[in-house]
């Protein structure tokens, strides 16, 4: 501050100088100069300086206002430097602990450029020059670990702050961030992983987000479903999903199943970008293992297992004396689905999963067809013109508990009811034996519903990440995107400033405003004079 | 606008114009009331010598042969119907001096205002250079189209004096006199402090004044005006016509710059006495200079000089003896 404001007291000097300088011996021509005899010499000793009005009063007055704004500039950015700086400093260190901070790239892993990042932020503490400092540490991978406080120098707490074969995720980072304050009067927190910035707002602290690591691409599985065949048309499937990161997706996973292993062809998903699926057989129950090829970034979500119990196919209590049950159903027992007429069943089917006949076919019905329910999927099937015209007699007995009409002829007789919870359905019976259009849409009904009642859509099934080393991983899959790009990183040097908003806005900004204004003024000052003389 | 045009407004010079068509025939001098009453080259008769003729017009060899001695016989001839007026500038780079308030330019308006009234009375304008330099020798003027002519021709002078030539000698001078007609005047624009060895301009000025013919000189004095700046300034450097510039610091001082007033006066007043021939309008008193005042820039000093112009140039004794109105 000194040196600068004698610096500028200096300019002001010299300035004043060059402005009281007598102007140099003029050049004089005279139009009768050939009458003149010499002229005597002008004594010696001519000196440039000398205490006297200016020469530009006005252009050096701008600029001793320009010199004066600037001293006005420094002192107040000095005055407000010095409000701000805190006295006391308390830093918490959010590491990210998840398993890709394992991954290597640039030669060094994710974990020693986040060590060096909080050697970096305990030296720019350290040279703070503050009165009382501390820094705590919480390390996070699936859960948050407890608070350790760290030293302002000497080796880091490595075994608490190595990675673990867990994944993380922003919203784990951020709680940690939020928790409460152990001792430390928290003045920043510096949030130190792999995983992009996250805005936030802690409420006093100031977050410092620093994100480490450049891309390294990666392949990781996400998920597995599993799709049931549908009456023996199709076979059942097994659903194998995953991401790709910063690179392209392998072209073939290994399942390995009861029945040995397979290779699962991998389809990018149209859909999604970033994401892939592969179908692979399902060879019935026990454990399934898939396994994408080794050497991409993250080997954490190479690996999935999980446990299938669904048969290869589907049971059915079948008691339907007017139609056999389809060889692609098993013989099914209690647990399983009822298939049955109304005239066979007893009180306690009720209280199954149940396909309920009834001979709706073997009488003409009513005329047209009444109310019905358009988002029952059976009907998608339906050519309502051709059932108007062979309309099946309604249910001839009051409706069970929990069943309610979904379809209903113009006298109000039910034709099709449902029931949601357990899955229960009313319909005409088919029939083999009856003419056309009769006998086709009696089937077509009947196997639409059956197929409503029995056929589960695919489901997702709950699985295990493996590690290299054979432990599993909890979330592994949050960890799978280390191809994205790298995001710039903190400046520690925040952490020597102030985490509180300034009490007064700074006027220095206006002041250096004003000395450049006082400048230009002095510029077209000397500008508007040059234009004159040259006239 | 050009600067070379006259700081008059056109109500002065119509009042020029209003002022000679009411004295021009009641004046007994000057070329246009000659004019009237004949001196071309053809002779019409003899008559009576009668007061305030001109005194040249006498044949003497015809009024001896008269019975009463002291009649004296004129000579008239035949009327010219055009007078010719030339104007000739002085272009030597010294006319630029002052710098804030050159001569040359008062020299240009003064021109420009006498070809806008010659034209107006439908006279002949020869416009030239005093000295060899930028633009035309001689430039011939006749009716609308002059006034353009003559402000090109005047712009192009004040352009030139930026060239920073030798000092050039006279122009061809004996082809000026040689376009007057014997109804003709001529005008000469300049501070007349130029050195003129071989009489060659005196040699002009006496061949311009035979035939009855007048020159007229227009003498533009800023000797006092640059001997102030010196005064002011104390110390400088002056610069000679040579161009050369003295190393050493020089200082003003009074008595130096006494014996220089006179030796211009005296250098004046040869040049008026071999110039004189009979037809010799050169008032003793110069227009004269005002002097500096301490800021003077270009454009002050330029709006001083407009002022002074305007206040001076209808007043001037030049105007009356060409007949072209001047002081009441």
């Amino acid at each position: 501050m000194i040196w600068a404001a004698a610096v500028l007291a200096i300019s002001a000097l010299l300035m004043l100088l060059w402005h009281m300088q007598k102007p140099r011996p003029r050049r004089i021509a005279i139009s009768f100069a050939r009458f003149v005899p010499p002229l005597p010499q002008a004594p010696a000793g001519w000196s440039r300086i000398a205490l006297t009005r200016p020469r530009d009063l006005s252009a050096l007055l701008c600029l001793l206002a320009a010199v004066g704004f600037g001293l006005w500039a420094l002192l107040d950015a000095g005055r407000n430097y010095r409000a701000a700086l805190p006295d006391h400093l308390g830093l918490r260190v959010v590491f990210d602990r998840s398993g890709s901070m394992a991954v290597a790239d640039g030669g060094e892993s994710r974990q020693t450029r986040a060590l060096k990042q909080v050697e970096a932020a305990r030296l720019v503490l350290a040279n703070a020059g503050v009165g009382s400092l501390c820094i705590e540490m919480l390390g996070v991978g699936a859960a948050i670990g407890p608070a350790l406080p760290l030293a302002l120098t000497g080796p880091l707490p490595a075994d608490d702050m190595a990675p673990l074969s867990e994944g993380a995720e922003p919203a784990r980072l951020l709680e940690a961030a939020r928790r409460p304050a152990n001792g430390c009067a928290l003045t920043h927190v510096l949030v130190i992983t792999d995983l992009p910035p996250q805005p936030a707002d802690l409420g006093g602290p100031l977050l410092l987000w620093d994100q480490i690591g450049a891309a390294v691409g990666n392949n990781g599985l996400r998920a597995l479903a599993l799709r049931p065949s549908a009456f023996g048309q199709t076979t059942p499937e097994i659903r194998l999903e995953g991401v790709n990161s910063g690179r392209d997706a392998p072209p073939a996973l290994v399942l390995t199943g009861p029945a040995g292993p397979q290779n699962a062809v991998i389809y990018p998903d149209p859909e999604a970008e970033g994401r892939w699926y592969a179908i692979a057989v399902y060879n019935g129950a026990g454990e399934y293992t898939a396994r994408l090829p080794a050497g991409d970034g993250y080997p954490g979500d190479d690996r999935i297992s999980t446990r299938l119990d669904m048969p290869l196919a589907l049971a059915v209590d079948w008691q339907l004396g007017t139609l056999p049950r389809p060889a692609s159903l098993a013989a099914g027992g209690a647990a399983d689905p009822l298939v049955t007429e109304l005239a066979q069943l007893a009180p306690q089917d009720l209280a199954r999963p149940l396909m309920l006949t009834y001979p709706g076919f073997d009488s003409k019905g009513a005329a047209r067809i009444g109310p019905f329910r358009e988002s029952l999927a059976l009907l998608s099937a339906l050519n309502f013109d051709a059932l108007e015209v062979a309309l099946p007699a309604p249910y001839p007995a009051p409706l069970p508990p929990g069943f309610v009409p979904m379809m209903t002829d113009d006298q109000g007789g039910v034709l099709i009811a449902q029931r949601a919870d357990p899955p229960g359905l009313i319909l005409p019976a088919p029939r083999l034996d009856l003419p056309e259009p009769q006998r086709s849409l009696s089937l077509t009904l009947f196997f639409s519903g059956l197929a409503d009642l029995i056929v589960t859509p695919p489901r997702a099934q709950a699985i295990r990440w493996i590690g290299p080393d054979e432990a599993p991983i909890p979330d592994a899959w949050r960890e799978s995107l280390t191809g994205r790009p790298a995001g710039a990183p903190a400046d520690l040097a925040v952490l020597a400033g102030s985490s509180a908003t300034p009490q007064q806005l700074p006027f220095w900004p206006w002041a250096v405003l004003a000395a450049l204004a006082a400048l230009l003024a002095e510029k077209l000052l000397r500008l508007a004079r040059r234009r004159e003389v040259l006239q | 606008m050009p600067i070379t045009d006259p700081p008059l407004s056109p109500a002065m010079l119509d009042r020029l114009v209003l002022r000679w068509r009411r004295d021009a025939p009641s004046l007994g001098a000057g070329p246009h009331q000659r004019r009237r009453q004949g001196h071309s080259l053809e002779f019409r008769e003899y008559r009576a010598y009668q007061r305030g003729d001109d005194i040249r017009g006498v044949d003497w060899r015809a009024s001896a042969r008269q019975p009463r001695r002291g009649d004296l016989l004129l000579r008239s001839f035949e009327a010219e119907q055009q007078m010719t007026l030339a104007i000739v500038i002085d272009n030597r780079s010294e006319m630029a001096l002052p710098e804030t308030m050159p001569r040359l330019l008062y020299a240009l308006w003064a021109m420009r205002a006498l070809v806008m009234l010659a034209l107006d009375k439908e006279d002949e304008v020869i416009l030239a250079r005093l000295f060899a330099g930028p633009g035309e020798a001689l430039v011939t003027l006749h009716g609308a189209g002059g006034g353009a002519r003559a402000r090109d021709w005047a712009e192009t002078i004040w352009a030139g004096r930026l060239i920073p030539d030798p000092p050039a000698g006279f122009a061809d001078l004996r082809r000026i006199a040689d376009k007057l007609r014997p109804a003709g005047a001529a005008v000469v624009l300049s501070d007349m402090l130029f050195d003129d060895p071989g009489q060659k301009f005196v040699q002009f000025a006496r061949q311009v004044q035979t035939r009855r013919r007048s020159l007229s000189v227009l003498q533009l004095d800023s000797v006092q005006h640059e001997i102030a700046l010196l005064r002011r300034a104390a110390e400088f450097r002056l610069i000679r016509p040579d161009q050369h510039e003295s190393d050493d610091l020089q200082q003003f001082d009074e008595a130096v710059f006494r014996t220089a007033t006179d030796a211009v006066a005296a250098h004046t007043t040869r040049l008026r006495q071999s110039a004189r021939a009979g037809g010799l309008d050169w008032p003793i008193d110069p227009v004269a200079w005002p002097l500096p005042e301490p800021e003077d820039s270009f454009q002050a000093g330029t709006e001083r000089l407009k002022s002074c112009f305007a206040q001076d140039f209808p007043r001037l004794p030049l105007l009356a003896n060409l007949s072209f109105g001047g002081r009441e």
